[in-house]
């Protein structure tokens, strides 16, 4: 693995509120919004005139809302135009593929300063449309009509992965536990209540309608309830992530060019692609107790950096479903397989952890505009590591090292970014 | 080779609504692919023919499904009545995807990993031809071996 022929540090980054925005916001307006957050973000200001370049992540507004060709409208929005203006599609890792073709523009040295954004607005097709654009992630051809569906090939990871290690329903539970308490702490999250006040909710409209009121005493209880349906065994519906809509924004620069924008870059030190097939089954060999393509992405960071698992401190991983975020821990080297479980039971995972996982909230309550989600979570570490994570969420410790993982489909594209406070 | 032989879906698809399960092997390496493909998934030899493979294997993982895809949910399937998605491993090394028939599908922990299968051909109603007549596409799916 190469590294970088010159360095590159983000100088901004931020976010549109993500949430069930449609029809109030639309893209063009959540992107003008992640805009003007990143600018604000930005310590000495930055103007479109000095962005060389514009790359955006969408997956598929062209099923979504009938609009292809968005990289040039999203461009003339915030005055980028007539600058280069591409879309980048890989499923839920179309914007982070767009941030490493965004860093490798500015390393090559045809660019200098570059904006990455993510869009997608999601809400504007009821559940079923959206199950069906997502569906177009999978393998079409070979895989939709086994009745494979993104639950259902996640939980069939999940179930390879209790019958290999004993994982349980309880352990991908505390998963989903720590998103709630994070998001909770997220004004930019969908959903910002914890699981204890949407049981409370649950009971109250439950003796409002004169129904039964549940007897949950603890979170424990909730799993198994009618309150949280089988999906796809074994999944259940709090183990999924949401249908979001939203954007996000982020400034590179080179660099030569970096102090012009603030004091405090925040550097690329490491970044990775991998890819797999995009059929589960076609994994020969593969693990199907997780996804190949992250340990493959992480290999070529960890090498292009010099770093290893053990200096992450704080990471975003991509958790559209609790499995993945289990399966992620063990793929990215944090834990051995079979491991994880212990780890996440034992607290090290939550904000006071020793490697504190998805303060965001992650993609279960932040929400996972799937186009914007890999530019959503470095939002999250740049804020961690510049030390301005909102309410009570930011990580008490100095975070130097951070990272997001982001992945497309059932783990065909996965791209994985290391990111430090020195220039290492 | 002929384009009579030449490895391509449609032919794939075709040949399952024969009933018959074609994979694709290499000359070269001996690989065996399924589904069938024309570049060997494991030397990239361009020589690969069609081989008939035996239908049997075992079950690699699965998931029942209680909110399933369309195609799915035409057929009847709900979250009453949920279908099973299977990998299976064939005999002959590659593996697939399917549905699995033929067992508890709402008793999804008593569904054994590495259970012994055996391929079947399942049928869907996909349109209508100008005539009116139904269009159907046939895919692969598994049951337990009796």
């Amino acid at each position: 693995m190469k590294k970088l022929n010159r360095r590159v540090a983000i100088v901004g980054a931020a976010m549109s509120k993500f949430g069930i925005n449609y029809p109030r916001l639309r893209s063009i307006d959540m992107w003008q919004e992640a805009w003007i957050n990143a600018v604000k973000l930005t310590d000495k200001g930055i103007s479109p005139k000095v962005i060389d370049e514009f790359f955006l992540g969408n997956f598929t507004a062209d099923l979504f809302n009938h609009q292809g060709h968005m990289a040039p409208q999203m461009a003339d929005l915030v005055g980028l135009t007539p600058k280069p203006a591409s879309r980048f599609e890989g499923a839920c890792a179309s914007s982070g593929i767009a941030f490493r073709q965004g860093v490798m523009s500015i390393a090559s040295g045809v660019n200098d300063v570059v904006c990455i954004g993510g869009v997608e607005q999601m809400n504007e097709l009821n559940t079923e449309g959206v199950t069906g654009a997502l569906a177009a992630a999978a393998d079409t051809t070979y895989e939709y009509f086994a009745g494979a569906t993104f639950p259902g090939l996640y939980a069939a990871i999940a179930n390879a992965h209790f019958n290999k290690y004993g994982t349980t329903p309880k352990d991908l539970w505390n998963i989903a536990i720590k998103a709630y308490e994070n998001g909770h702490e997220n004004p930019f999250a969908q959903e910002q209540h914890t699981l204890k006040e949407i049981m409370e909710n649950k009971k109250n409209k439950a003796i409002k309608r004169g129904k039964p009121v549940p007897e949950w005493k603890d979170e424990y209880d909730f799993l198994g309830s009618r309150s949280n349906p089988m999906i796809a065994y074994p999944l259940r519906l709090f183990d999924c992530s949401l249908i979001t809509d939203g954007a996000a924004c982020v400034f590179l620069a080179s660099e030569e060019d970096a102090y012009k924008y603030t004091d405090n870059p925040i550097w690329v030190s490491g970044i990775g692609q991998g890819s797999a097939s995009l059929s589960l089954h076609d994994r020969n060999g593969g693990l199907l107790t997780g996804l190949n393509a992250t340990r493959e992405a992480a290999r070529q960071a960890y090498e292009m950096s010099g770093l290893g698992p053990k200096d992450i401190q704080i990471a975003e991983v991509h958790d559209c479903f609790t499995i993945a975020e289990l399966a992620a821990l063990e793929d990215l080297g944090f834990y051995e397989p079979g491991k994880a479980a212990t780890a996440i039971n034992n607290g090290e995972t939550k904000r006071d952890g020793i490697r504190p996982i998805n303060t965001s909230g992650g993609l279960k309550t932040k929400g996972h505009p799937v186009g914007a989600t890999g530019v959503g979570q470095i939002v999250e570490v740049f804020k961690q590591m510049r030390g301005i994570a909102e309410r009570n969420r930011q990580v008490k410790k100095d975070i130097k090292i951070g990272m997001s993982h982001n992945v497309g489909g059932s783990g065909a594209t996965v791209v994985v970014n290391i990111f430090t406070k020195e220039k290492i | 080779m002929s384009e009579e032989n030449l490895v391509t879906v449609d032919k794939y698809f075709n040949f399952l609504s024969e009933k018959k399960l074609m994979g694709s092997k290499c000359p070269k390496c001996g690989n065996i692919d399924l589904p069938a493909r024309r570049l060997c998934s494991k030397c990239i030899s361009d020589e690969c023919e069609w081989f008939e493979l035996s239908g049997k294997g075992v079950l690699k993982t699965f998931s029942s499904i209680y909110v399933g895809a369309k195609a799915m949910t035409q057929k009847g399937y709900n979250r009453k009545k949920p279908y099973v998605f299977a990998v299976c491993q064939m005999d002959e090394g590659c593996s697939v995807s399917g549905q699995l028939i033929g067992v508890e599908e709402d008793k999804p922990k008593e569904i054994p990993f590495d259970m012994p299968i055996q391929v079947v051909y399942l049928k869907t109603r996909t349109g209508e031809d100008k005539e009116g007549n139904p269009i159907y596409r046939w895919d692969v799916g598994f049951e337990p071996q009796k």
